[in-house]
Order: structure tokens, then C-alpha cells, then sequence
């Protein structure tokens, strides 16, 4: 099993109930509202975000990620878990890894 | 001057509060019931706030639970796409109640506790509180909102760091904030009586960092750093009138929710104009907006850009005059003025007894609160 920090690659991925995501009404850009908080998605957090499914692993997600981008997933594997990382460290993320 | 963009609104529905915490930052004048702002106007407020940029609403108080009309307020933050956080003492939030405002549309509850144990905390809060404070707590996890946890540290609670984390943990808190006693309104009366020890703070931080590690992921601390015993002061509300506008329950427009301590400051008012025109042209909101208000050693500092001269409401009390350095600094003239202060700490076995919050104008220091002996140390 790969892992980055305590995030495996197998985990199911979703944002926690009390996170909204909008758009901003000044900026246009989507953002995600918190507890004392909020943060601004760029293109990649919010194509990462579109894909968390409730079905697809962190793996899922990086192979359509790196189909879409036409790009190697291993050139995208550090970039996810950086984005994902930080979104646990705010207390936003579901990781759900079943019974592996 | 170029004019910033609010990300928060700190709505103070009512100075009405079941406690009389003696660290309350409300100011000593507390607002009347009958001088409360209407509903109509509050949703005004939060459409305007909404257009201005802000995105996160703190419903607060004192108790803004007990502010009628605070349903359709927080309607009103939902419609407009804010994120609400209801502010309280946890007292009567029950289970029926969390579903009433869940359904209103409210994000999230941050609950305030005054120690781990009741007994101390009910001292604290110069009220039966505690238990009422752990059913609360139920309740928001039985409406499926998000709970905060607020403690606020003083000389008589601070030891308890780690039985508070605890606590926390226990009832199933998402975010803990550790905030050091801000000496503003009656925390500034009663400032003898919170200041800690150095001794106490030392180890106060260290449990908080050791703690942040261990619940890293699990739960988010906000240790929020005492700001006497640093050398540097803090970057009080990242600059005047750049990120945040306080509406008290009056309907006065704050920069900051103990700006009141600054006594040349005439706020303007919701009623008579528009968030956008006072966040903008206020007064109030440009005085020390920027960097030209700054005197030495501020002006030429190469750091005011890191702490922009720290807090205003501080230099204002201490000082007398508010556009001085923040004292706490060391490149600050007014630096003894803090020291002195920690000098008669240390000195002092005893810290003095304080006085609880109360509707009177006139507080008595000499009053006899319910727990006058207990809260001596």
C-alpha cells in the first residue's frame, strides 16, 4: 500500500459535512467555507474535488486525473497528497479506507 | 488609501449573558435589552456584509441565543451564502433548539467552557453553567452541526491546559481554541486578577504544543499565545480595519470587538448608514488603517509590516494614547508599563479577587460575588 505521510493511496476521499464549497462573490473563484475559515481552489484542487466521488480511491483520482491532464500519475501522486494533506490538517476530509 | 476587503462580521446580537465571566470582553457599559438592534435591520446587515465580501458570520453576544429573531438572521447569512457560527455559553441549547437552528441554516456551534472540572468552571462563570455546557454539546452532535470548543485562559484555569484538551476530545469537539485572556472591557478591569504567572505560561505552552502534535488531524488547537510575556506584539486583527467588522448590539460599527477601549473613536451606526459606507469612510475604520497614523519607533520599523504596531485597544489602555506602540513590544518606550504589571504578579502570592460581570454601570470591586473566598488562590 503507497502512503504519503498517514493518507493511503486506497482511501476513499470526501469533504467533511460541515465544509461548503462556493464561489467567491468578489473573486468568481470557488472556495471552501469552515469553521473560522476558508481557503480558495485552484483549477487543480477543484478538478482533484470533482472527482472525490464518494467511490473512486486516491489512486482512482489521480489515474483520471492523469488521463485528463495527459500527463505520467506518478508526476501527479505528490501534488494530490499535498492538497489532500492539507485539507485533513483543517479537520475537512473524510479518508475512508474499508477493511484493508 | 486603498480600501481592503472584510472576510468576517462579528455580529453581537445582545450583551444579555447568563455568566458573568470577569475575562468578558464586552465593554462595562453593556448594552440594554431595549437598546437592542431589530431583526429587520440585522438582516439588512448581513445582505450588505454578504455584498462586502465577508464570508464568515460569529453569531455572538453575550448569549445570542437570547436574541429572538436570531432564526431568520441566520436565514438570511444562509441565503446569502455566509458561513455561520453560532457563538454561546451553551446555555439553552438543547436538542430541540440545535434542530431549530440546523434547519435555519446554521453551519456551526462553538461552545465555551471555563475549565474542565464543574466546579472551578462554575466558579469561573460566577454561575451554575458546566453541565448545561455538556448537554449542549449532545445537541449539536444530535443535529449534525460542527462543534467548537472555547476556552479562555487566565491565572485560574491555565494549569488545567491538559485535563481542558481532554475535555475537548471527550465531547467530540472538531477545533480547540486555547485563547490567552485579552485584557479588553472587563478582562482589563480584572487584568490583576487573570495576568498568569510566567511560570504558568511556560508550561502552558509546551502542553499546547505537545497536545497539537499528539490530536494533529483529529482535532484542530488554536493556541492563542499570551501576549505579555513575548517581546514582540501580536499582529492584532492583521492590521486595523483590514479583515474584520465587529456590529454590537447596539447597531455601532467596530473595528475590532474591544475598540470601545479607545475612547477619541466615534463609531458610526448601522442604522443611519450602510456596512459598505462605514467599512470605507468611517472614521473609525481609517484611523489606523494603513501605516501613516504610526509614530516612532513603528514608523521606521522594518517590521511593521509583520505586526503593524500590534494592538491599538492595547496602547489606548495602557498608554493613554492609541497610536503608540503596542507596549508589549520591546523597541517599545511604554515597554516598563507591561512590566511593572508582571513585576506585581510575580510578587504577589495571591492573586486578587475579581469582579464578575454584571448589568451595573458602576462595578464594585469590593462587591461580594456567590464565590468571593474560592476565587482567591
Amino acid at each position: 500500500m503507497k502512503r504519503a505521510g498517514d493518507i493511503s493511496m486506497d482511501a476513499v476521499a470526501s469533504l467533511k459535512p460541515h465544509v461548503r464549497m462556493r464561489s467567491d462573490r468578489i473573486t468568481g473563484r470557488k472556495i471552501l467555507l469552515y469553521p473560522e475559515g476558508a481557503i480558495e481552489l485552484d483549477d487543480t484542487g477543484i478538478a482533484i474535488l470533482d472527482l472525490c466521488n464518494g467511490q473512486r480511491s486516491l489512486r482512482d483520482v489521480v489515474a483520471e486525473l492523469a488521463e485528463d491532464y495527459e500527463v505520467e500519475p506518478s508526476v501527479l501522486t505528490a501534488d494530490v497528497l499535498r492538497f489532500f494533506g492539507e485539507l485533513k490538517s483543517r479537520g475537512l476530509l473524510n479518508l475512508e479506507t474499508g477493511n484493508q | 488609501m486603498m480600501i481592503p476587503r472584510p472576510y468576517g462580521l462579528l455580529a453581537e446580537f445582545t450583551h444579555a449573558c447568563p455568566l458573568r465571566c470577569p475575562y468578558c470582553s464586552n465593554p462595562l457599559e453593556l448594552a440594554k435589552r431595549s437598546e437592542e438592534l431589530p431583526v429587520a435591520v440585522w438582516e439588512r446587515v448581513m445582505a450588505e456584509a454578504a455584498e462586502l465580501g465577508v464570508l464568515q458570520v460569529g453569531c455572538s453576544g453575550g448569549e445570542p441565543l437570547l436574541f429572538r429573531g436570531l432564526d431568520s438572521v441566520i436565514r438570511r447569512i444562509r441565503s446569502e451564502g455566509m458561513y455561520s457560527n453560532l457563538i454561546t455559553s451553551g446555555i439553552g441549547l438543547n436538542r430541540d433548539r440545535a434542530l431549530q437552528l440546523a434547519e435555519a441554516g446554521l453551519d456551526a456551534v462553538q461552545v465555551s467552557f471555563q475549565s474542565d472540572e464543574r466546579e472551578t468552571a462554575d466558579e469561573i462563570a460566577g454561575t451554575r453553567a458546566h453541565e448545561a455546557k455538556l448537554a449542549a454539546c449532545e445537541a449539536v452532535h444530535d443535529a449534525k452541526l460542527t462543534l467548537g470548543i472555547n476556552v479562555v485562559l487566565h491565572r485560574r484555569n491555565i494549569s488545567r491546559i491538559r485535563e481542558v484538551i481532554k475535555l475537548a476530545e471527550r465531547v467530540g469537539a472538531m477545533r480547540l481554541e486555547l485563547a490567552n485572556v485579552q485584557f479588553a472591557g472587563w478582562a482589563w478591569l480584572n487584568r490583576m486578577a487573570l495576568l498568569p504567572s510566567r511560570e504558568q505560561v511556560i508550561e502552558a505552552d509546551r502542553i499546547a504544543e505537545e497536545e497539537s502534535m499528539r490530536l494533529k488531524d483529529r482535532m484542530q488547537i488554536v493556541y492563542v499565545m499570551p501576549d505579555f510575556y513575548g517581546s514582540r506584539p501580536k499582529p492584532c486583527l492583521h492590521g486595523w480595519a483590514q479583515r474584520g467588522i465587529t456590529v454590537n448590539p447596539r447597531g455601532d460599527v467596530l473595528p475590532c470587538q474591544a475598540a470601545e477601549a479607545i475612547s477619541e473613536l466615534r463609531f458610526e451606526n448601522v442604522r443611519d448608514r450602510s456596512l459598505r459606507e462605514i467599512w470605507s469612510e468611517s472614521e473609525a475604520f481609517n484611523r489606523f488603517r494603513g501605516n501613516d497614523w504610526m509614530l516612532e519607533p513603528c514608523r521606521s520599523c522594518p517590521e511593521r509590516e509583520v505586526d503593524f504596531g500590534g494592538c491599538r485597544c492595547q496602547a489606548a489602555l495602557l498608554t493613554g494614547d492609541a497610536r503608540r506602540a503596542d507596549p508589549v513590544c520591546a523597541l517599545s518606550p511604554d515597554r516598563h508599563l507591561v512590566d511593572e504589571i508582571l513585576q506585581s504578579i510575580q510578587e504577589e502570592s495571591a492573586a486578587p479577587a475579581w469582579t464578575y460581570r454584571s448589568a451595573s454601570t458602576s462595578p464594585s470591586v469590593t462587591g461580594a460575588p456567590p464565590f468571593e473566598n474560592s476565587c482567591r488562590r
